[in-house]
């Protein structure tokens, strides 16, 4: 007997259970005696071992004998099997659990991603651009792509555009997002200016506005 | 109980007499079929061929669980035909379709048809329960198991909890236990099969045979519990 196995029971166990060790042996016969749950531990497991080997070899033998015969049904699996290779696209469940876990992963991201504020609730109501700007043959037409709340207005400021910056001229009360200067407008336009856009509330406090753009007339 | 290891690669051989011969396969399928000496691994590899939808390991595998029927009858008559034959090809659709859904999670550490037994066991022991409950109390079909086929119900009972036992250890443990007593290997053997060291597959072994005491010991008390006390 292995002598590790004198003082750990576990170890003598093990040894007995896989043939390192023989029941037999006066000294496992003594660690018996002196021990009487390390033999009813023994007794239990040896007895497993034996149904294990029962069952282990009365399996082989259904198989063996299985093997001997034929039945009416040998080529039904034949048939089942070949069908199913056949199959252009075979059911996976684990490939589907796999799709579906996926998809639930890109839903939460989706649902918990950082909504972004729209541009309204950091500028105000304004946004867009203003036209014209830049370079043009004549002051026809002003338009702007800002929003507005559902009373408010639009406010129009021209300036010259020079150093000093001087006011021009306003337009209030405006509800479209376009206005044609008239002559007399036209007429306190310079060739060279900017003009703005701000947005006001049903009670005229203003909500952002977009510009001052610089626009100014062909030579 | 000496029982010498079966063949387990040789069904076209030990068939040949009988039945008409298959298909000639092509490729290394047709060693799979006929080498008796041919590994677990070899078994694998097949069913990965055919998980990978390779018409020859179709064909090879096709012939390899000819088995099915065969075990299926042969449990049959064991337990005293207690299905009819059309009950029978019943069960082994049924039993067929469940080895191909679960192909996938045959590791290849035991034999194929070793595996294949303990699917068909468990399918042909259900149809036999479901049989039962359908059948009135008094319908003659009902009792026709006789006292042989009674004990062999109550041996087949015994098997599969021990089956579910080994089941729910699990692991690289289980497989240590079915490779040991199911499979006849020494512990040499099992070693080899795990790729691991004797003293490695021994101490597995143990590990395993102490946890499947614990689950059987807790099974009959709750067993012994369900049945009450006046039944003791």
């Amino acid at each position: 007997m292995d002598p590790r196995t004198d003082d750990d029971p576990e170890a003598l166990l093990q040894a007995l259970l896989t043939g390192g060790a023989d029941e037999q042996s006066p000294a496992v016969q003594r660690l018996f005696a002196a021990h009487a749950e390390l033999r009813e531990r023994w007794a239990r497991l040896r007895e497993l071992t034996r149904e294990l080997d029962a069952a282990g070899a009365d399996a082989r033998a259904a198989i063996a004998a299985a093997a001997a015969t034929t039945t009416p049904h040998d080529d039904q699996v034949r048939d089942l099997i070949l069908r199913w290779q056949q199959q252009p696209s075979r059911f996976r469940p684990r490939l589907v659990i796999a799709a579906a876990v996926l998809l639930a992963a890109l839903l939460c991201v989706w649902w918990l991603r950082p909504s972004r504020p729209d541009r309204d609730s950091i500028l105000g109501p304004a946004s867009g651009s203003l036209s014209p700007k830049g370079e043009v043959s004549d002051y026809a037409l002003f338009q702007w792509n800002v929003s507005r709340p559902p009373e408010g207005s639009y406010v129009l400021r021209f300036f010259a555009d020079d150093p000093a910056g001087r006011f021009l001229f306003a337009v209030t009360d405006l509800r479209d997002t376009q206005w044609r200067p008239d002559a007399a407008r036209r007429s306190q336009m310079t060739p060279r200016m900017a003009w703005q856009v701000e947005v006001l509330d049903v009670d005229g406090r203003a909500m952002g506005g977009a510009g001052p753009v610089a626009v100014w007339l062909q030579r | 109980m000496n029982i010498p290891k079966p063949c387990w690669r040789s069904w076209r051989d030990l068939t040949s007499t009988t039945s008409a011969p298959g298909p000639t396969l092509p490729g290394p399928f047709r060693r799979m079929v006929q080498a008796p000496q041919c590994s677990a691994q070899d078994d694998l590899a097949l069913v990965r061929a055919f998980l990978a939808n390779d018409a020859a390991a179709a064909e090879a595998l096709a012939e390899r669980l000819r088995c099915v029927p065969r075990i299926l009858a042969a449990q049959n008559a064991r337990l005293g035909r207690p299905l009819a034959e059309q009950d029978l090809a019943d069960v082994v659709q049924d039993s067929t379709v469940v080895l191909l859904q679960k192909l996938g999670d045959y590791s290849g550490l035991g034999a194929l048809e070793g595996w294949v037994f303990r699917i068909c066991c468990f399918e042909l022991m259900n149809a036999v329960r479901q049989r039962r409950r359908r059948l009135p109390l008094d319908d003659p079909d009902a009792v026709r198991a006789d006292d042989a086929g009674a004990r062999e119900w109550s041996r087949q009972l015994a098997r599969e909890a021990l089956e579910r036992a080994i089941d729910r250890i699990g692991g690289v443990e289980a497989e240590t236990l079915r490779l040991r007593h199911f499979e006849g290997l020494t512990f040499e053997e099992v070693a080899a099969a795990q790729q691991t060291t004797v003293p490695a597959a021994k101490g597995r072994y143990y590990r395993a045979l102490q946890r499947l005491e614990e689950i059987m010991t807790a099974q009959e008390q709750k067993e012994e519990l369900r049945r009450g006390p006046a039944n003791r």
